[in-house]
């Protein structure tokens, strides 16, 4: 035994990490020690012990109280679960691109092409495309549950609602005829709860853009009719989907409309170009 | 209804009589019992053959033997399984509900309980609930399940089943019933995908969707992509700096 041990360290390193593990099962259980090498090497692990369910939920540490882990204080759990609620100029800008985008719409209130803001005693502009712009202003994306409802029948409110302020909104969809007013109203009160997360103000958000889609795999019934006909009964389930802005959006989009308008041209009833007719010296009727 | 035998009702409420203990103290029970009836109670036995059936039982009963004529056929080792049963709320505590095979009658389970468990069973009525129709998924043909058969006796001695424990733990129930609840959560239809579930607290699943901006597919790709490419681009620049620094071939 003595001999075995320096030429083959693995088998040592078995031996200390677990008394349980055995090469040769029927010679080594009798030995009281439970260690392959007999008095030689000390045993330190206690023998396993049968336990309950509750103990596979146990782990090594004795103070750990499994009955105060919820999944809030479950740090390991949240690591899984993902991502904080971000914003998109975090997420998609680099951290050169971010600083001057926040100078631009610090200076004007919302970002403006073309301008040159000064950083660190030099001048840079950044140009973006209109697709980006829209994106990296402050939103929030809303996403509604299974609704029982036709997106004909939706499409009546949502319509209705559509740029309105989100409270507003809410007020409105408790008090509207449809019934899809109701589950919008709770879905818009819901998402309020959130937007100080993306540090949005709940008083400020408006609907941008709502729109309702098929929410698929509907249950179907037969609709018996006369003389041997039958007919189907769909049951249409939709969802619907909310982006909510905020007033830099609105000014933004103001300001834009100021500029379309600075560039149309005068209305004049006759152009000043040449004319396409010959004129004649004299009255022809 | 059976008759209520005063002292065994007050030995039953200190607790010390159960069905469990019929074996030992049946007998002697039983002998009290014919001192403690009334007379009016034996004068209802009226017509001859019962007063003949009524004699032979509590002569029997005296002598500690079987209360009837036991079979011929010996059976050592009755595979039958029978089931006692919580009582319904008709039940009085002199009357006992069993699940016995459907190959049982009234007499195998009166023997069976007399011989296995010391038992007196008097009384003995069946019922042979009908069989269910069940249906396999989605499927329209549909197939009887087996039928029940349950067998209620009267016993000289009443017997009340303890309570159930209020703390289930060991059972595991709680854990099992959220793993029920899990698979169903699961197979959510469409947009309700993202409902968080309440199995376990919600610790496995779907779990709540955190506020986000609006960002389309289309554009989130190229735009995160650009800087990435500007990220490992300024990385390299940094590596290569570090390099003509230190390194001059």
């Amino acid at each position: 035994m003595l001999n075995l041990r320096s030429p083959l360290g693995l088998l040592t390193k078995f031996s200390a990490q677990s008394s349980q593990r055995l090469i040769h099962s029927s010679a080594i259980r009798a030995n009281q020690s439970g260690s392959l090498f007999g008095d030689i090497t000390q045993v330190t692990e206690s023998p396993k012990q049968k336990g309950d369910f509750s103990d596979s939920l146990q782990t090594v540490n004795e103070k750990f109280d499994i009955n105060k882990v919820t999944i809030e204080n479950d740090e390991k759990l949240q690591q899984y679960i993902g991502h904080k609620p971000t914003s998109a100029v975090d997420k998609l800008l680099t951290p050169l691109k971010k600083q001057l985008y926040q100078l631009n719409v610090n200076q004007n209130g919302f970002f403006k092409n073309n301008q040159i803001v000064t950083m660190d005693g030099e001048q840079y502009k950044l140009k973006l495309t209109q697709e980006e712009i829209d994106v990296l202003e402050p939103s929030l994306y809303v996403k509604s549950y299974r609704i029982k409802g036709s997106v004909k029948k939706a499409t009546v409110f949502l319509r209705f609602i559509r740029n309105m302020n989100v409270k507003q909104a809410i007020t409105q969809g408790q008090f509207h005829s449809k019934k899809i007013g109701r589950e919008v109203s709770k879905l818009l009160s819901d998402s309020l709860k959130t937007a100080p997360e993306l540090k949005l103000n709940p008083d400020q958000l408006y609907i941008s853009q709502i729109w309702s889609g098929s929410d698929g795999t509907f249950v179907k019934r037969v609709d018996p009719k006369g003389r041997g006909r039958t007919g189907i009964i769909h049951h249409p389930y939709i969802h619907v989907r909310v982006i909510l802005k905020t007033p830099v959006t609105l000014k933004r989009l103001a300001w834009e409309r100021e500029q379309k308008e600075e560039l149309r041209k005068p209305r004049v009833q006759l152009h000043d170009e040449k004319l396409r007719f010959k004129v004649e010296g004299h009255y022809k009727w | 209804m059976p008759r209520v035998i005063t002292e065994l009702a007050t030995a039953f409420k200190s607790g010390t009589r159960s069905l469990a203990t019929a074996v030992s103290t049946a007998a002697s029970s039983l002998i009290q019992t014919h001192s403690t009836t009334t007379p009016k109670a034996i004068n209802q036995v009226t017509t001859a053959h019962s007063s003949k059936l009524f004699k032979l039982i509590r002569n029997s009963i005296d002598a500690g033997e079987a209360h009837f004529k036991v079979g011929g056929k010996k059976l050592y080792f009755p595979t039958a399984r029978v089931i006692l049963l919580r009582p319904n709320a008709k039940h009085t505590p002199y009357q006992a509900k069993f699940i016995v095979p459907k190959s049982f009658n009234r007499m195998d389970l009166r023997d069976y309980l007399y011989h296995v468990y010391g038992l007196r069973a008097f009384n003995i009525t069946t019922q042979l609930q009908h069989a269910k129709f069940s249906r396999e998924g989605n499927a329209v043909a549909r197939y009887r399940t087996g039928q029940i058969k349950k067998m209620t006796i009267e016993m000289t001695e009443p017997f009340i089943w303890p309570e159930e424990p209020k703390n289930k733990n060991p059972w595991n129930v709680k854990f099992f019933k959220g793993l029920e609840q899990f698979a169903e959560d699961k197979q959510r239809l469409g947009s309700d995908a993202f409902k968080p579930s309440e199995a376990f607290g919600g610790a496995l699943g779907p779990y709540k969707h955190k506020p986000q901006p609006f960002i389309s597919k289309n554009l989130k790709n190229r735009m995160i992509n650009e800087k990435t490419r500007v990220h490992a681009q300024q990385f390299r620049k940094d590596d290569v700096e570090l390099v003509n620094k230190y390194l001059k071939f």
